[in-house]
C-alpha cells in the first residue's frame, strides 16, 4: 500500500504521483551496454505536448514526489532499466561490485549540464545524499542497508552497505534518482525545484519556463551527451482535472497523457489507450488481522470468496487484470520460466468468486448472523467506487461495511501508525518497489514492518513467513528462491491476511501518428522516458 | 398617435397592471410550481418506494450506459440506475433546506420582531450583527468548515441556519418597522397589552405574509447552496444519492451518458424555480403592493 | 453631506474594519486547532513521522508555545503577507495565492462587468416595457437565473458550447489577453447568470418605484424631454438600490467563482480553496480565507462610502432598510 505510481488523483486532490518503482534485476547481469531506449531514431518532432494531472508543484524530490515525470526529462540517473529489466549504463558508464558490501560506479566523462559545467562524481554523490536525507520524501527509495555514498575520485562514486543486499543493484536506476548539479543547487538553494527556478540536469531537455499552475516549456539540449534529441520542443500542460485533460487531448492540444481513470479518459478523449499488462501495481483488500471481525480466518476466507474481481475491475474503470496470488506469476517469472512458475503455483490455494462457499465460511465463524466493520477509503479517484462495490459484495454475506472516507494523508497516518490494532482494513493499491519477487512487496511483509511508519497493515507475520523472507534474500539460487516464494504465496493464501484483486495495466494515451514501443509498467525507469516516443510512418 | 414617450406609456401600463392584479387569478405556472414541489416532497418521503430500482444496486457489467429500456436515464460509473438515484436524491435536497428554512423562520422572526419593535440598543446590536453576516459568502464558509472540522451534511445545515437567520431578521425587521406606526399598535399599547403579546399576536400576523414568502426563498437558496457544497465533494459520503454530488461525479460521463449529469442538474433548477415562484406569488398575493409589481 | 461628516464616517468604518480583521484573523488562526485529528499528522502531510520531522515541525509552527503567543507570531507574519508553506506542495502560500490571483481577478471583473451591464440593462428595459412580452420574458428569465446555481450553469454551458457545439474552448486559460478573454467567457457567463438575474430584478423594482414618483411627472410636465428625464433622474435614483445590494453581489460572485473554477477546472483561488479544504491544507486555507475576508470587508466599506456620496438624503446613523 505504499502510495506509488501516479495513478490516484481526482480533480480535488493533488496527490503525490510517481513513487519508487525501482527495478531489481536480482540475479540479472548488471554490466552490459546494450542499446537503450532510443534517441534520435526516426523523424524529428518539432513540438510535442504532454499533459500532466495534477500540476507539478515542485521538482525538489526532497519535498514532494509529484515531479518525477517532468524531472525525469531534465535530470538523469546513473543507470536505467530497459523494457526487459536489464540494467543499462547511463550517466555511469560502468560499475563493479568490489566486495559483498561495496559498489564502485565510474561516471561517464565529458557529460555536461545544460549550463555548460561538467558532470563529476561530486554532483552524483551530492544528489543521491540529498535525496536520502532524513525527512525527505524521496528517502524511502533507499534501502536501510545503505551506509554511505561518497565521491572517491573526480569520476568515481563508491557506495557501501552495512551488509550484502542483492536489491541495491537497481536502486540508482529511475527518475527518482535524477542527478542535479551541486554548484547550481547551492546558488539556488532557497527556491530549488520551485516554479520559476526549476532544476539543473544533464538531460535531453532544458527548462525554459516553469509555471507551477499552468505549464512548463522545455527545449532540446543542443549539447546532450547522447547526440541530437528528436523532439525539439516539449510543452507540458498542467490540468487540475482529468476531464479537462481528456478534452484537451480530444482537441489535439496534447499528444500524450497518463490517464488515471482509464475508461472515463478514453471515452472523453475519444481515443483507444495503449495498455500493457503490468505487475507493478496490485489492487488488494488488506485486512487487519488484529481487529475483529478480520481476526477470524473464516471471515477472511469468506471475504476472499465473496469478492468478484471482474466487477471490481469494472468499478475501478477497467484496464486491469485479475490476480489470485499475492506474489503473482508475472513477478515470479523474473527468476524462473513460466513452466516452472506454474508448477510451483499449482500448490497454492486459489479462491474464485463463489457466494455459497463464502456464506459457508461465514457460518463457521462467530458471526453467523452478520457483523459490522469499518474500512478506510481514500477520497480520490476510483477508491470510493471500488470500496462501494466491495461494500455491496460483502453485504451479501452478512459483513456490513461502513466507509470512512479520508484524505490520503489521514489514511497514511492511520496505516502507518504505532497503534497497529487501530489500523483500518482497506482496499488499496500497492506499488511494488522492484521487479525482484523478494523485494517487490517486501515493505508490506514481515515482522519488521509491523511498526510505526511501516506498511505491514495486515499485521500478519508468523515466524515461518519471516524465516522464508530472510532466506529469500540470502540465496542467489533462483530455483531455491522460486520454491521459497511459492511457500510464501501458500502461507498468504492459507491465512488470507489480504486478498489480491487485480494488477493494473500500464496505460498511456498517445495521439495517432506517434508510437512508444518501449512503454511498460516501469516506464520511469527508462531514464528520460520521452526519448522513446517517435513518429510512425 | 402612439407615443414613444416612455413616461406616458408607463402611466397607461400602470392602470392596466392595477386592473390585472385585482383579478387574482392563479396562473398555470403557479399550479405547475406547486405540482413540482408536491412531486419533490413525495420523492423525498417515499423515494425508495417510488424508484424503479434500488438506488444503490450496482450493475458493474453495464457501467456508464446510455438510456435503455431497463434504465430510462442510463447508468452511472458503478452501473447504478440514474433515474432511481435522481428520485432518491430528493431526500437530501428537501430535508436539509426544510430544517434550515424552519429554523431560520423561527429565529429570524423573533429577532426581527425584537429589533423592529423594541428599537434602541437591541435593534442596534442586532442590526450590526445582521449587516456583518448578511454579505458573507455562505458557501465559502461551508467549505472552510468542511475543510477544518470535517464534512458532514447536518453540520452544513447547522452552519447554514446560522448564516441564514440574519437574512430573515432583516426582512422581518423591515416589515415590523412598517407596522409599528400603525394605529392598532398604538391602541394595543394604550390598552396595556404586554410588549411580547403585541409583537407576537398583533404585529406578527400582519408581518407573516412576508415571513412565509421569504421562507420559500430561503428554502430555494439553501437547496442551491447545499447542492453546491455536495458538488464540491464536501458534505456527503460518496455513496449517498444527491443531486449536487451526482452532478460532479457524473461529469466524467458527459460523453457516454450525459443524462446522468443533466437529470440531477435539471432537478436542482426545477425545484429552486418552483420554490422561488411560489415565494414570489405568495408575497404578491398577501401584500397590498401586488399592484405595483 | 459635508466633507467632514463623510471623513468621520469613513474613519469610523475603518476602525470597525480593523477590529473585524482582527476577529477574522483570530478565527482563521484557530482553524488549525478546530480540526479534529492529530495536529502533527495533519501538518506532516505526506512526510514521514520521525523524531526529526516532528521536531522541525514543532519549531516551524511554534507548537510548544501558548496559544495566544502562537496567534501573535502567526498574525505578525500574516500582516507581512507570509502565511507559511502549503502542506501539500511545500510552496509558500503567498506564492500559491499570487500565482492564481490574476486568473480569479480576471474572472471576477469580467463577471462583474457582465452583471452590471446586463443586470441593469435588462432591469431598465423590463421596467420601461412593464407588462409587455419583453418584460414578462425577462422576468421569467430572471427567475430561471436566480434558480440556476453557478455550477449547474457551468456544467450546462460546458456541455452545450464547449462539447456539443464547439464555439468556446472547454479547458485551460489561454495565453495573452484576448485568448484568456475567450477562454474565460463561458465561466464568466455561468458566474453571472445568478447575479444578472438578481440585479435586474432589483433594478426593475427600483425603476418602477421611481417612475411612480411625483417628481418624474413634474419633470415631464415642465417640458423636459423624456430621454433627459430617464437618464438624469430615473437611472440615478434607480441605481442606488443596486449599491445597497452590492455586498450580496460580491459574495454571490465569490461563491460563484469557487463553483465555476471547479466546474471548468480553472487553476484559480476558488479551486485552491476547495483543494485545500479537501486535503486539509490548513495554511493555504488560512491564507485564502483571510484574503477573501479582507476583500469583502473593504468592498463593503467602499460600497457604503459610494452610497453616502451618491445619495445625499441619507445621513450617518440612519439606515434605509
Amino acid at each position: 500500500m505504499k502510495p506509488s505510481s501516479g495513478k490516484r488523483v481526482s480533480k480535488f486532490a493533488p496527490l503525490p504521483a510517481v513513487g519508487a518503482l525501482l527495478i531489481a534485476a536480482g540475479a540479472l547481469a548488471a554490466c552490459s551496454s546494450g542499446s537503450p531506449g532510443g534517441s534520435a531514431t526516426g523523424k524529428t518532432i518539432p513540438q510535442f505536448t504532454v499533459g500532466m494531472d495534477p500540476a507539478v508543484s515542485t521538482l525538489n524530490y526532497d519535498k514532494s514526489n509529484i515531479g518525477y515525470q517532468l524531472g525525469g526529462l531534465v535530470m538523469e540517473p546513473l543507470l536505467i532499466a530497459s523494457k526487459s529489466g536489464k540494467l543499462v549504463p547511463w550517466l555511469a558508464q560502468s560499475w563493479k561490485q568490489t566486495s559483498p558490501t561495496t559498489y564502485v560506479y565510474n561516471i561517464r566523462h565529458g557529460v555536461k549540464f545544460s549550463d555548460g559545467d561538467t558532470l563529476t562524481a561530486t554532483d552524483v554523490a551530492f544528489s543521491l545524499n540529498y535525496y536520502r536525507r532524513p525527512g525527505s520524501l524521496d528517502a524511502y527509495n533507499f534501502p536501510t542497508t545503505l551506509k554511505s555514498i561518497t565521491a572517491t575520485g573526480p569520476y568515481t562514486v563508491t557506495v557501501t552497505l552495512t551488509k550484502p543486499d542483492a536489491a541495491w543493484a537497481v536502486v540508482p536506476a529511475g527518475d527518482p534518482m535524477g542527478i542535479f548539479e551541486k554548484k547550481w543547487y547551492e546558488e539556488h538553494q532557497a527556491t530549488f525545484g520551485q516554479p520559476g527556478t526549476g532544476v539543473m540536469g544533464t538531460g535531453p531537455w532544458v527548462i525554459r519556463s516553469y509555471n507551477g499552475t499552468t505549464s512548463a516549456e522545455l527545449t532540446a539540449n543542443p549539447h546532450y551527451w547522447r547526440g541530437p534529441v528528436n523532439i525539439k520542443k516539449v510543452s507540458v500542460q498542467f490540468f487540475s482535472s482529468e476531464t479537462s485533460e481528456a478534452l484537451a487531448f480530444r482537441d489535439g492540444e496534447i499528444q500524450l497523457a497518463f490517464p488515471i481513470d482509464n475508461k472515463a479518459f478514453a471515452s472523453t478523449a475519444g481515443i483507444k489507450l495503449t495498455a500493457v499488462p503490468s505487475y507493478a501495481v496490485q489492487g488488494q483488500f488488506a485486512m487487519n488481522v488484529l481487529q475483529p471481525p478480520f481476526n477470524n480466518v473464516h471471515v477472511r476466507l469468506a471475504v476472499a470468496y465473496a469478492l468478484n474481481r471482474a466487477d471490481l475491475i469494472n468499478a475501478w474503470g477497467g484496464y486491469a487484470d485479475p490476480v489470485y496470488q499475492f506474489l503473482t506469476a508475472g513477478l515470479l517469472e523474473n527468476i524462473a520460466s513460466p513452466a516452472q512458475v506454474e508448477s510451483v503455483l499449482k500448490t497454492v490455494p486459489v479462491y474464485t468468486y463463489n457466494l455459497a462457499k463464502a456464506k459457508a465460511e461465514m457460518a463457521q465463524s462467530p458471526y453467523k448472523h452478520g457483523v459490522s466493520a469499518t474500512i478506510s477509503v481514500e477520497n480520490a479517484g476510483s477508491y470510493p467506487n471500488v470500496s462501494q462495490a466491495i461494500q455491496a459484495e460483502l453485504a451479501k454475506i452478512g459483513i456490513h461495511l461502513k466507509l470512512d472516507v479520508m484524505t490520503i494523508d489521514a489514511q497514511t497516518a492511520n496505516m502507518t501508525s504505532a497503534n497497529r490494532k487501530g489500523i483500518l482494513t482497506a482496499f488499496t493499491y500497492s506499488g511494488s518497489v522492484s521487479r525482484d519477487p523478494g523485494e517487490a512487496f517486501d515493505f508490506q511483509m514481515g515482522q519488521a514492518n509491523i511498526s510505526a511508519g511501516n506498511w505491514n497493515t495486515d499485521n500478519w507475520a508468523p515466524p515461518a513467513v519471516n524465516n522464508l523472507i530472510n532466506e529469500g534474500f540470502l540465496t542467489t539460487d533462483n530455483a531455491k528462491r522460486l520454491q521459497i516464494y511459492g511457500e510464501i504465496d501458500k502461507a498468504y493464501a492459507e491465512a488470507v491476511p489480504l486478498v489480491p484483486i487485480f494488477n493494473e495495466e500500464a496505460t498511456v494515451a498517445l495521439a495517432s501518428g506517434y508510437t512508444w514501443p518501449d512503454f511498460n509498467g516501469y516506464y520511469y525507469d527508462l531514464g528520460p522516458w520521452l526519448l522513446g516516443v517517435s513518429r510512425t510512418g | 398617435m402612439t407615443s414613444a414617450d416612455p413616461v406616458l406609456l408607463l402611466g397607461e401600463q400602470r392602470l392596466r397592471a392595477g386592473a390585472r392584479a385585482r383579478r387574482r387569478v392563479v396562473s398555470p405556472v403557479i399550479w405547475l410550481a406547486f405540482a413540482v414541489m408536491a412531486g419533490v416532497l413525495l420523492m423525498a418521503l417515499f423515494g425508495a418506494l417510488l424508484a424503479p430500482q434500488s438506488p444503490s444496486a450496482q450493475h458493474l457489467a453495464i457501467v456508464d450506459a446510455p438510456p435503455s429500456g431497463a434504465h430510462w436515464l442510463g447508468t452511472d460509473a458503478l452501473g447504478r440506475d440514474v433515474l432511481s438515484r435522481v428520485i432518491a436524491g430528493a431526500r437530501t435536497a428537501f430535508f436539509g433546506p426544510l430544517v434550515i428554512a424552519a429554523a431560520s423562520f423561527v429565529l429570524g422572526n423573533l429577532l426581527g420582531l425584537l429589533a423592529g419593535y423594541r428599537g434602541g440598543l437591541a435593534d442596534a446590536v442586532i442590526m450590526r450583527w445582521v449587516d456583518f453576516m448578511w454579505s458573507l459568502p455562505s458557501l465559502v464558509i461551508l467549505v472552510v468548515v468542511a475543510g477544518t472540522v470535517g464534512s458532514s451534511y447536518w453540520l452544513a445545515v447547522a452552519v447554514l441556519i446560522v448564516l441564514t437567520v440574519p437574512f430573515d431578521t432583516r426582512v422581518i425587521r423591515g416589515a415590523t418597522l412598517e407596522q409599528v406606526p400603525r394605529p392598532y399598535v398604538e391602541a394595543a399599547k394604550t390598552l396595556g397589552v404586554p410588549r411580547w403579546k403585541i409583537m407576537l399576536f398583533h404585529i406578527w400576523p400582519n408581518v407573516s405574509p412576508v415571513a412565509v414568502a421569504n421562507t420559500c426563498l430561503v428554502f430555494a437558496g439553501s437547496l442551491v447552496t447545499l447542492a453546491g457544497l455536495e458538488f464540491l465533494g464536501l458534505g456527503l459520503p460518496p455513496g449517498i444519492p444527491d443531486w449536487g454530488l451526482m452532478l460532479s461525479q457524473n461529469e466524467a460521463l458527459l460523453f457516454t451518458n450525459p443524462l446522468a449529469t443533466i437529470a440531477p442538474g435539471a432537478m436542482i433548477v426545477l425545484t429552486a424555480i418552483a420554490m422561488n415562484l411560489i415565494g414570489d406569488w405568495l408575497y404578491e398575493l398577501l401584500t397590498s403592493r401586488g399592484a405595483g409589481r | 453631506m459635508s466633507g467632514r461628516g463623510l471623513l468621520v464616517f469613513v474613519l469610523r468604518r475603518l476602525v470597525v474594519l480593523a477590529l473585524l480583521l482582527i476577529v477574522i484573523s483570530f478565527v482563521t488562526f484557530s482553524l488549525l486547532y478546530i480540526s479534529p485529528g492529530n495536529l502533527i499528522d495533519i501538518l506532516l502531510g505526506a512526510r514521514p513521522h520521525t523524531a526529526a520531522t516532528v521536531r522541525a515541525l514543532t519549531r516551524e509552527y511554534h507548537l510548544n508555545k501558548p496559544f495566544l503567543v502562537q496567534y501573535w507570531l502567526w498574525a505578525r507574519q500574516a500582516v507581512q503577507l507570509r502565511f507559511g508553506t502549503s502542506i501539500q506542495t511545500s510552496l509558500s502560500v503567498t506564492g500559491e495565492i499570487g500565482a492564481r490571483l490574476p486568473l480569479t481577478m480576471f474572472l471576477g471583473i469580467y463577471s462583474f462587468v457582465l452583471t452590471m451591464v446586463f443586470g441593469i440593462g435588462f432591469g431598465v428595459i423590463s421596467a420601461l416595457r412593464r407588462g409587455g412580452i419583453v418584460d414578462r420574458g425577462l422576468v421569467g428569465a430572471a427567475m430561471l437565473g436566480l434558480s440556476t446555481p453557478a455550477f449547474v450553469a457551468g456544467v450546462a454551458l460546458l456541455y452545450v458550447f464547449a462539447i456539443k457545439v464547439r464555439w468556446f474552448p472547454a479547458y485551460g486559460v489561454g495565453t495573452g489577453f484576448l485568448n484568456e478573454f475567450w477562454h474565460l467567457t463561458l465561466p464568466a457567463v455561468a458566474l453571472a447568470v445568478t447575479t444578472v438575474a438578481y440585479v435586474s430584478r432589483h433594478t426593475r423594482a427600483a425603476m418602477i418605484g421611481t417612475l411612480d414618483q411625483d417628481y418624474v411627472v413634474f419633470a415631464r410636465a415642465r417640458g423636459l424631454s423624456s430621454r433627459r428625464v430617464l437618464f438624469t433622474y430615473l437611472l440615478r435614483n434607480a441605481l442606488i438600490p443596486v449599491i445597497t445590494i452590492s455586498g450580496v453581489i460580491l459574495s454571490s460572485l465569490i461563491v460563484g467563482v469557487v463553483l465555476v473554477e471547479v466546474a471548468f477546472s480553472l487553476p484559480g483561488l476558488g479551486s485552491l480553496l476547495v483543494t485545500a479544504a479537501t486535503t486539509k491544507d490548513i495554511p493555504v486555507l488560512q491564507g485564502v480565507v483571510l484574503l477573501f475576508a479582507v476583500v469583502i470587508v473593504v468592498a463593503n466599506l467602499l460600497a457604503d462610502v459610494i452610497y453616502m456620496v451618491v445619495d445625499p438624503r441619507i445621513r450617518v446613523g440612519e439606515r434605509a432598510t
